[in-house]
């Protein structure tokens, strides 16, 4: 790892820096400049923009910062897993069963089990349910060797899991059915403090176990005959891969809602920039990446209209598919 | 003893015949001869010709407001159809049988006394009036789906006279095209689009007019009307106006009701200072919860708050919820007291066509010393965590 890569982390810690504060700066109700200053060198906090910028705005950027490292992290992860440019939480049904857990939570009766817990179990469920469908999408890959075959039986999964939400929403009350069909909108906002406290140290946790395992997915890379003439312990480390992608994502998930493309568009967004495929530097590159990329969504959909909150999915996806479209027609980097 | 007996009979014979009204549809065709006016509502209207009547519907969301979107020519029973309405439905008056796709139409019926006449409901854990839950109960009023589960084939078999339902101006949500291109006919009401409570509850009018009992409606609305100028008088007289704001947040909007919307003009009536008063609008505006916190954050009196049953439930969707002044004071008033376990609030049943009920409770919220001792009808103050419920174990 050369100079130049700890020259790039830095120059993407700094644009990660600047568009956070960016987003503390913006919001749908203008705070003074002077007000601004007071609310972070001032020690009287009753103010109401103290209120504003401390609980609101603190939060929304820091789980923009978290969903944006963590969603790109898996995809990358996934993407060298299976060796396909187009895995990422989406695709291969990752999302869709953390949805169909959360779907079983808020709608299938579940909540009158967990209701003390709520939150904690749709986030236990959501992970479970991430888990599950990766753990189940990595054993078709044992049986089905062609990549494109095994993205086919993915996307039909992810059908399968969306046609079973539909069922449930047909029977559930409009009550519980608005509560998942707002979550499935996708928003970086509903995360108080108190829950950021419960999601940072489960992405860290997870971010970690994906930065220590970045050898054996450069090993990975190199196909799974030179990885175990090189000692890896396959069956360990992917594994690791699992529990990794499946916490971060379904974490993700589970608070913020399905958030889509970011996932799957970031790692090749780093790839471009960095122009490696080692791990290592991959890895952390495609972290920062993503959670800038999470943090610009969300300052888009705050301040693309002035009255309204657009909801950040909307976003994601309006500047995601273009860079994805931009990559294939550019498919030197299309390569996990 | 003989004698006896047989008066007894004839007069229990005479009973029997009064009970089953054979007379009804003349009854109801007299009833009609003399026109009732629609003083508050501006979305419909009535007028009477020689051997029919004409009723209009307007809506906001039309393109052009001051023409009507569906206009209904009502023709008595035995009556010859007027000619030039090729394009209007026409409706053959009085209705013996009708198909209701809200629970607030069903309510109309059940004060005009013409529970009888209902043959299908849409939604029947939300329907919190008894007697039309009890007729679902028995088989004689059936559910007819809703939305893209509507039942067509039961409708057919229902052989409904006359469907109501209500138009949103939203071809995913209404159901009143598939309906009328199915060939049935179909009253579609506005109702939601009035901006005063008077308005909304004069709705009666229109519903009754098909079955002929506009007068009778009439005279039932005077009485709320009455009622409900009087409560506003004794409002008007209290000095001191409470800032007032409402709702809770969905996803990231907080849809807080116009200035100029019909909770906006409860608010007034009930003596509060609405914190979006001034606002144009006559619909609701998507706020983030940022805007609501900086305007609202200090209001004395918080109202409707969703499915909220206690603070904690408020606190378990978002902590940041305490950040108001009026959930700190626990000055949070929900209008579910009449909620049933299967989800029906009868706040948008009864308490939509008796607004004068829904203004006493909010008066005694906002000036308690105006109504001593009055207990609240609709609405509940927040408790701190969730009641045990007394028939609970």
């Amino acid at each position: 790892m050369g100079k130049r890569f700890y020259i790039q982390l830095s120059f993407l810690f700094l644009v990660l820096v600047l568009l956070f504060v960016v987003d503390i700066l913006l919001g749908s109700v203008s705070v003074p400049f002077r007000e601004m200053v007071k609310v972070f060198f001032s020690s009287e906090h009753s103010s109401i923009y103290y209120t504003i910028v401390h609980d609101f705005r603190l939060p929304k950027a820091f789980t923009a910062v978290l969903a944006g490292a963590a969603l790109s992290t898996c995809g990358l992860q996934m993407q060298t897993l299976f060796k396909n440019p187009l895995a990422g939480p989406f695709v291969l049904g990752i999302n869709a069963g953390a949805s169909l857990a959360v779907a079983i939570v808020l709608m299938g009766g579940g909540i009158t089990l967990f209701s003390v817990f709520k939150s904690a179990s749709i986030l236990v469920f959501a992970a479970l349910g991430a888990c599950t469908m990766l753990l189940l999408i990595l054993l078709l890959a044992g049986k089905i060797r062609d990549n494109i075959s095994l993205l086919l039986v993915g996307v039909m999964i992810g059908h399968l899991t969306s046609s079973v939400e539909g069922v449930l929403q047909y029977f559930s009350r409009a009550e519980s059915l608005q509560s998942f069909v707002l979550w499935s909108l996708g928003s970086f906002s509903n995360v108080a403090w108190e829950k950021l406290f419960i999601i940072f140290p489960v992405i860290i946790a997870a971010l970690l176990v994906a930065f220590l395992n970045s050898k054996s997915l450069n090993a990975l890379l190199m196909g799974e005959n030179y990885a175990q003439t090189l000692g890896v312990n396959l069956a360990r480390n992917r594994f690791l891969i699992i529990l990794s992608s499946g916490t971060l994502a379904g974490t993700i998930t589970a608070f913020c809602g399905p958030i889509a493309f970011i996932g799957m568009a970031v790692p090749h967004l780093a790839r471009g920039y960095i122009k490696t495929s080692d791990h290592r530097i991959l890895l952390p590159i495609t972290a920062l990446t993503g959670a800038a990329l999470a943090v610009f969504c969300d300052i888009v959909s705050q301040s693309l209209l002035s009255n309204t909150v657009l909801p950040v999915n909307a976003i994601t996806s309006l500047i995601g598919a273009p860079l994805v479209i931009g990559f294939i027609l550019k498919r030197k980097h299309l390569k996990a | 003893m003989k004698k006896t007996i047989t008066v007894g009979l004839a007069f229990w014979l005479l009973l029997l015949l009064m009970s089953c009204r054979p007379s009804a549809s003349k009854e109801e065709a007299k009833e009609s001869l003399s026109g009732v006016k629609v003083k508050y509502a501006r979305n419909f209207s009535i007028e009477y010709h020689p051997g029919y009547r004409l009723v209009k519907v307007f809506a906001q969301w039309s393109k052009n407001k001051d023409q009507p979107v569906f206009t209904y020519v009502l023709v008595d029973k035995g009556n010859k159809v007027p000619e030039g309405f090729a394009k209007e439905q026409i409706i053959n008056t009085p209705v013996k049988s009708i198909i209701s796709f809200s629970s607030i139409y069903n309510y109309h019926l059940f004060e005009l006394g013409l529970c009888n006449r209902l043959s299908g409901i849409t939604l029947p854990d939300y329907i919190s009036n008894d007697s039309i839950r009890d007729l679902v109960k028995q088989g004689k009023v059936l559910d007819v789906g809703t939305g893209n589960g509507i039942n067509i084939e039961r409708i057919i078999s229902l052989q409904p006279e006359l469907i109501i339902t209500y138009g949103m101006g939203n071809p995913q949500v209404d159901t009143y095209g598939k309906l009328i291109s199915s060939g049935f006919k179909v009253a579609v009401a506005t109702d939601h689009l009035e901006n005063t409570p008077l308005a909304r509850a004069e709705w009666l009018k229109f519903t009754a007019v098909f079955f002929n009992k506009e007068r009778l409606a009439d005279s039932l609305f005077n009485v709320i009307e009455k009622e409900y100028t009087t409560l506003k008088g004794v409002s008007d007289r209290t000095k001191s106006k409470p800032t007032v704001f409402t709702g809770i947040k969905y996803g990231d909007s907080w849809h807080m009701p116009g200035g100029k919307s019909f909770f906006a003009s409860l608010l007034k009536d009930a003596g509060a200072d609405y914190i979006w008063k001034d606002d144009s609008s006559a619909g609701s505006i998507p706020l983030s919860f940022e805007q609501v916190i900086l305007k609202a954050s200090k209001g004395d009196i918080w109202i409707n708050t969703g499915e909220w049953k206690s603070k904690k439930d408020a606190l378990n969707e978002d902590s940041r919820y305490d950040k108001f002044l009026a959930f700190r004071n626990s000055n949070i008033f929900n209008n579910n007291k009449r909620t049933i376990p299967s989800g029906g609030n009868d706040y948008w049943e009864s308490g939509l066509q008796h607004p004068e009920r829904i203004l006493k409770d909010l008066i005694s919220i906002f000036h308690p010393e105006v109504f001593p001792g009055y207990s609240l009808f609709y609405y509940k103050k927040l408790p701190e965590s969730p009641e045990i419920q007394a028939s609970q174990p």
